[in-house]
This record gives C-alpha cells, sequence and structure tokens, in this order.
C-alpha cells in the first residue's frame, strides 16, 4: 500500500488535507491488518477507499487555496502557446479572404487547444512540482477544463467555424445551416449517435475524446512524478513516458485501457522508487 | 466560542472516555461522524485548542480534549438547556 499512499501524499498539499489523509490511511492499514478473511479483508479495503475518496472531495476547496498565481501563468501559457502557434501555421492555407478573422483564428485555436491539453498538463505537473502547487487541484481542474473543451466548446467551434465558411460561398438554393458531422457533435449526442451499430466514426471520435480527458490527468501526474527523479533518470523517463503514451493514446486508440493501466503503473513506480521529491 | 455539531459530538464522544483514536470515535458516533470528514474536523479542533493530540500506536494519533473543550462542550450544553446554569462555575 506505500505506493499508492506516496501517491496520494503527492497529491495534496494543504496540512490539514495531508494530516486527514495520513490519518485516514494509518487507520486503513491497521484495520486490514486487525481483520482475518479474504472477504473481510475486502470490505476493510473498500471502506477505506471510500473515506480516502471522502477525504479527496473534502479537501478540494483547501487545495485549490494552493494555486499559486505562477502555476496559473503556466497553465495558461502551456496552454495557448502551442495551439496558437499550430493555427498561425495553417492560418492562411484554410481561410478565406472576407469575413471576421479574428473570430475564425479564435474558433479554429479551440480544436489544437483541446488536442494538445494533455501535453500542456504535463507542464503544469512539472510546475506544480517545483511550486509546491496542489496537485489535486491542478489534476481536477484541468481535467474538468478538457472535459469541456472536447465534449462541448470544441465541437460548437468545429460547427461554427464551418458554417462561417459555409455561409461565404452559400447560394441561395443551399440549406440555410450545415449539417453536423462527428467532430461537431456534442458530447450527450455524441454518446447517443455512437450506440448505433454502424457509428464506427463516432464510436472513433468518442474514444479519442476519452482518450484526451484520460490522458490529461495522467500526464499531470507523470509530469509531477518526473520532477521527482534525478535529473538524468528524469530526461530519460519523461522521455520513453511521453513518447510511449502519446504513441498508445493517439495513434492507436485501441489502447485507450493500456493508456491508462501504463500511466496509473508508471506514475506508481516514480512515486514508490523516489519517495524523496528533488528541491533543486 | 461556538461549536460545530461535528465538534459538539467529538467532545461529547471524548468527554466519555480518556483517550481515544478517530476511528473509535467514528465507530462509537453510530454514523455522525464520518471516517473521511473526521481528522479535518479534529485537525481544526486542535487548532482551536479544543482537543489536544500524542502519538499512539503506529504513528496514529491519540485525542483527548482539552480544559477549553470540556468548558465550551459545557457552555454548549447549558446553551442548548440539557445541563442547568450553575454547573457553569
Amino acid at each position: 500500500m506505500s505506493g499508492l499512499a506516496n501517491l496520494l501524499r503527492a497529491l495534496v498539499v494543504d496540512p490539514r488535507s495531508r494530516r486527514a489523509l495520513d490519518e485516514t490511511l494509518l487507520d486503513a492499514t491497521e484495520e486490514i491488518a486487525h481483520t482475518s478473511g479474504v472477504g473481510a479483508q475486502c470490505w476493510a479495503a473498500a471502506r477505506a477507499g471510500v473515506a480516502l475518496g471522502r477525504v479527496g472531495l473534502g479537501s478540494f476547496g483547501r487545495e485549490l487555496q494552493h494555486l499559486h498565481a505562477t502555476s496559473v501563468v503556466i497553465v495558461l501559457l502551456a496552454t495557448f502557446s502551442v495551439p496558437v502557434v499550430v493555427t498561425a501555421t495553417v492560418w492562411p492555407a484554410i481561410t478565406p479572404s472576407s469575413g471576421s478573422r479574428a473570430t475564425l483564428f479564435a474558433l479554429l485555436t479551440i480544436g489544437p487547444i483541446a488536442a494538445f491539453f494533455p501535453v500542456s498538463a504535463f507542464v503544469v505537473g512539472i510546475a506544480a512540482a517545483r511550486l509546491r502547487a496542489s496537485l489535486l487541484g491542478l489534476t481536477v481542474v484541468l481535467v474538468v477544463v478538457e472535459v469541456a473543451l472536447v465534449g462541448w466548446l470544441m465541437p460548437e467551434a468545429n460547427q461554427q467555424f464551418k458554417q462561417r465558411i459555409y455561409s461565404v460561398g452559400r447560394t441561395a438554393t443551399m440549406p440555410l445551416e450545415i449539417r453536423r458531422g462527428v467532430n461537431e457533435l456534442p458530447l450527450q449526442q455524441l454518446v447517443r449517435a455512437s450506440r448505433v451499430p454502424e457509428a464506427s466514426r463516432a464510436r472513433q471520435q468518442l474514444y479519442v475524446r476519452m482518450t484526451l480527458c484520460a490522458a490529461t490527468m495522467w500526464f499531470v501526474g507523470l509530469g509531477y512524478g518526473a520532477m521527482r527523479l534525478s535529473p538524468r533518470a528524469r530526461i530519460l523517463w519523461a522521455s520513453a513516458a511521453v513518447l510511449t503514451i502519446v504513441a498508445i493514446g493517439y495513434f492507436r486508440l485501441g489502447g485507450f485501457t493500456l493508456l491508462v493501466a501504463f500511466g496509473l503503473a508508471l506514475t506508481l513506480a516514480i512515486v514508490r522508487a523516489h519517495r524523496d521529491p528533488v528541491t533543486a | 466560542m461556538r461549536l460545530a455539531k461535528s465538534e459538539s459530538v467529538i467532545l461529547t464522544l471524548l468527554a466519555a472516555r480518556a483517550d481515544a483514536y478517530g476511528l473509535e470515535l467514528v465507530e462509537a458516533s453510530r454514523g455522525r461522524l464520518k471516517r473521511g470528514g473526521i481528522y479535518v474536523t479534529l485537525g481544526r479542533m486542535e487548532e482551536k485548542g479544543l482537543v489536544s493530540s500524542r502519538a499512539g500506536d503506529n504513528g496514529r494519533r491519540l485525542y483527548k480534549p482539552t480544559a477549553l473543550g470540556e468548558r465550551a462542550l459545557l457552555a454548549a450544553r447549558i446553551f442548548a438547556g440539557q445541563v442547568p446554569i450553575k454547573h457553569l462555575t
């Protein structure tokens, strides 16, 4: 349990949260140790899990107070810098000369932001370790933002972008509104569409979005875990981890389960092997 | 000093025993205290000076009420009409 305990301890920075977590973990260890029988131990472990979940939920408000201004700036920079550059690179090739160019640019940037978000989360994880900011607070905020991005903001931005481009060349006989494709479906509609037996594109799109949300969570942990290694090991581990997860998560979409399992195992391994944080 | 409901329950339970672990208080409370929340409450009460703690077995902490905690509980009971006011001396 020590690996899991270390990982959980790494998540919180608020003294009250950490104390609550430590004492709940000690209670769980004590209770499981004094319980005989596999069934009773499983029951004790389940109750400990519920108690830890409750500690996490109760700690969230306090953890938010430990999001330093610097870490928020890094979040914003990491989130917006590369997507804006990517959008600016492809911008001249795909936009018409007419229309509100600033609005089109903003709409076009949402997709790269959502796609790049897990990598931004990796940078944020590194910053959290450096600044001793709350990992739990950052992770929850980033995952919620990514769910909102891939679930609703990105599809709506895609649709608006398509609609504006379509309107430029639209004639009187053409329909007023362009139909939504799978990239433009909000999450609830995409879930419904993916249940149809023939809807392989909708299922794949749903899978991509789920992968992005899961990757965001694990990349924060990986960034944080990487900072707990020695500098040389840090570069090797982080590079290998990022490359592998990017390869599995982005290019082999069937690896969603692998992505989650690998990310969890790697984060646990890193935290377990290096319990003392690197303060440099 | 105003006591929250959970603080009042903890002080009542602690008043009836010498020292207690957090988990013992949860079990004795019959559902009024939750495992995930009790240590945040105990930490807050320790900061207020209502309880004190010392290291017990395996790193777990044993809690007991301070004199201030006992008086705060008594005052809360008097305020609630559970104890006559003459006891507050």
